[in-house]
């Protein structure tokens, strides 16, 4: 049953209540200080880009914790039909919450690699069924072929793009004099 | 260095601060900057600036005259672009204005050397030795079953299975060789740094991480190889990227088909052969498409790894029926398509096979399916999971602040976009993303005068709220209504110019037949 069905009017999901409890959890988890810490205005258009070690520490520990205190067991809601449609997208994320933190693993088995499949095609499954009207995406089609390279390469850290990017921001953050051109001979000279 | 400097002044001279002129020799002599150093101790890497067409990004490599420093380019770019165009004629020099009056090519290309840099690892003892045992740790677990846990590429199935350059052994068997593997990335980013309307200037850098080198270390910005950066302020297009894969493909082929020879090592004072490879590479999605000249991801051909084929079916997760492509298939489509005498060919191989000749294909090893891995920060961080987050739960401050959605008549999937996307397709605007969704429902909203059962009920009402809906949708932006027509498959007919009110036509008629379609089939 999609969500939203025609004649209906849409649910709203992302609500100024969730956004705050978002925030509390962000602002009050306790978290090690090896973690890089999250904008506490998260979801404001002040808080930048959304970096892609940032989305790792939300997908896997701040919004589980929000959403499942707000959509998860003995949650109040207007209706049990809201309740039960508000579960689904529940369960539905976590499909990919429990993915991301898989595919994120130092230490990949043959297991842990299945498991992330299972979950993945679970997660595009119900993508169609529950978000009637929003198209799927190439990432999600290539997202399945990450097992394929589990195997072939071991865990992710060995074959991802974070430091590489780590090595462009280092280029970026070279002082310049804004002339196009010359940073290529600054570069050339030192070694980066 | 100054302050160095100063010491030895201070040292040197006598209570009158006179010096002997053979110590103000040794202060002269004082390198003034870190560059200064690296050079007289011969640390600095080896470097050659190629001139770059500034036109179709072809790169040329300078003579040099027997006993002369001076680069010596050609004045002209000869390259055709296409089979069928004739040279490309743009000048690639300009008058410099420095003491040897010199020309300078107009667009530089610096390119460090590969082979310089792999020499500059073997000189360390401790780095010598984690090269070769890397190797040699696979080369002794070989008999034993793969191990259970693994904790690094070096214990996965790729290396265990990968062929080396001699025939029917495996790239770590090494024998008295040096066996090197590498990751490769290429990467665009915006080196003036993003803007509101997103990034102004596009440059690229080329760069490679040796696998062998232990885990925390490999990723050292000193342990890693940086071959060059792709000059802007535009990304180089289509198959221009290829001209500068070009020098780094040249270094890896020779280092792979002949090894090469260094003279001197930390470990092997006689010397020793080096082979390299690359292993793995490591791209955002566009990036990788581009390096290795494959269709597009927004294209009918969106998958490297598999035979999935048309955007309709991206929602597709039966993988048990997935085949992998072939590469030797790939291989020659690309060398068809690099053989092929028109354009007219080249597009005909490139829209039924979705590939272009890359320099990739050079290197006698590489396979896209196996070696162009999709990379999981980009992939699963930066697309599903934002993906999910910002667009399907919509877990914005601007979106939870929205009104909520009126009633819709239908619903439809349309391609959502995410406003800090760069790049934007079609060019929008920040703000003309943003109006897309606004768009969509406009389109959604039901029509008045329609009955329930699917008949214009009162034709006068029907009318008013169909010139209604163009006339909000005149009030939009040309280019979000252009992409919401081509989303929607409703390009407006005929020949000519289409102008604003054709778009706002198809789209209109595309809404009316969806709302009384709809109620004929319930």
């Amino acid at each position: 049953m999609p969500l939203q069905a025609a004649g209906d009017a849409p649910l709203k999901i992302g609500t100024p209540e969730v956004m705050a409890r978002i925030r509390q959890v962000i602002a009050e988890t306790q978290v090690p200080s090896w973690l890089n810490s999250i904008p506490r205005n998260f979801g404001d258009a002040g808080a930048g880009v959304v970096k892609a070690d940032e989305w790792r520490n939300l997908s896997t520990i701040f919004l589980p914790i929000a959403l499942i205190s707000m959509w998860g067991e003995g949650t109040q809601h207007p209706s049990p039909e809201t309740a039960a449609v508000f579960r689904r997208i529940l369960d539905h994320t976590m499909l990919l919450v429990s993915a991301v933190s898989l595919a994120c693993m130092r230490i990949m088995t043959a297991r842990r690699s299945a498991a992330y499949l299972q979950y993945m095609t679970q997660y595009i499954h119900d993508f169609i069924l529950i978000h009637a009207d929003i198209k799927p995406r190439p990432n999600m089609h290539m997202a399945m072929h990450i097992p394929h390279f589990l195997r072939l390469f071991g865990p992710v850290r060995s074959w991802w793009c974070f430091p590489f990017e780590r090595l462009i921001g280092q280029i970026q953050r070279l002082l310049s004099n804004h002339k196009f051109g010359m940073i290529f001979h600054i570069i050339c000279n030192v070694r980066v | 260095m100054g302050l160095i400097n100063i010491i030895l002044y201070l040292a040197f001279a006598d209570p009158a601060g006179v010096i002997a002129p053979k110590q103000e020799d040794v202060i002269a002599q004082m390198p003034q900057s870190i560059q200064e150093a690296l050079s007289k101790f011969n640390l600095d890497s080896r470097t050659t600036t190629y001139a770059v067409c500034p036109a179709c990004h072809c790169t040329y490599k300078p003579r040099f005259q027997k006993g002369s420093l001076t680069p010596i380019y050609d004045e002209i770019c000869r390259n055709r672009p296409t089979p069928e165009s004739g040279p490309c004629m743009q000048p690639l020099l300009r008058k410099s204005n420095d003491r040897t009056g010199s020309p300078k090519p107009i667009k530089p290309f610096v390119y460090h050397h590969f082979h310089d840099f792999v020499g500059n690892l073997l000189s360390r003892p401790d780095l010598e030795e984690s090269i070769d045992k890397a190797c040699d740790d696979l080369k002794s677990n070989l008999g034993k079953p793969a191990p259970e846990f693994v904790n690094d590429v070096w214990q996965a199935e790729f290396l265990r299975t990968f062929d080396g350059p001699m025939p029917g052994t495996l790239f770590v068997d090494r024998q008295e060789e040096g066996r090197l593997g590498f990751t490769f990335n290429v990467d665009f980013f915006a080196i003036e740094g993003m803007r509101i309307r997103g990034a102004k200037t596009s440059c690229g850098l080329i760069s490679m991480a040796c696998l062998n080198l232990p885990y925390d270390i490999r990723h050292k910005p000193e342990n890693m190889y940086v071959a060059g950066l792709i000059p802007g302020p535009k990304e180089p297009g289509l198959t221009a990227l290829n001209h500068y894969l070009k020098p780094v493909i040249d270094d890896l082929v020779t280092s792979w088909k002949h090894g090469i020879h260094y003279s001197r090592t930390a470990l092997h004072p006689s010397g020793r052969t080096i082979r390299c490879a690359i292993i793995a590479a490591v791209m955002d999605l566009p990036a990788a498409r581009k390096a290795s000249q494959l269709a597009p991801v927004t294209s009918h051909f969106y998958c490297s790894v598999c035979h999935c084929y048309h955007l309709d079916t991206l929602g597709r997760t039966d993988h048990e029926n997935w085949g992998f492509r072939d590469s030797e298939e790939m291989r020659k489509h690309a060398e068809l398509w690099k053989e092929a005498s028109t354009l007219e060919e080249q597009d005909k191989i490139f829209t039924t096979h979705g590939t272009r000749w890359s320099e990739m294909w050079r290197l006698p090893y590489w396979n896209p399916t196996r070696q162009l891995v999709v990379d999981a920060m980009h992939c699963i961080l930066e697309g599903v999971a934002h993906n999910h987050f910002r667009v399907v739960l919509g877990l914005t401050n601007a979106s939870a602040a929205s009104k909520p959605e009126a009633v819709r008549a239908f619903s439809h999937r349309f391609t959502h976009i995410d406003p800090e996307d760069f790049p934007l397709p079609d060019n929008m605007s920040v703000k003309e993303a943003k109006s897309l969704s606004g768009i969509h429902r406009i389109l959604m909203a039901p029509l008045a005068g329609v009955g329930d059962d699917g008949h214009v009920q009162d034709e006068g009402e029907f009318n008013a709220s169909v010139a209604d809906l163009s006339k909000q949708l005149l009030n939009r932006n040309t280019k979000p209504l252009q992409f919401v027509v081509r989303d929607v498959n409703c390009t407006p007919p005929g020949p000519g110019r289409i102008y604003k009110k054709d778009w706002v036509e198809a789209l209109v008629s595309w809404v009316c037949s969806h709302q009384l379609q709809r109620i004929t089939f319930s």
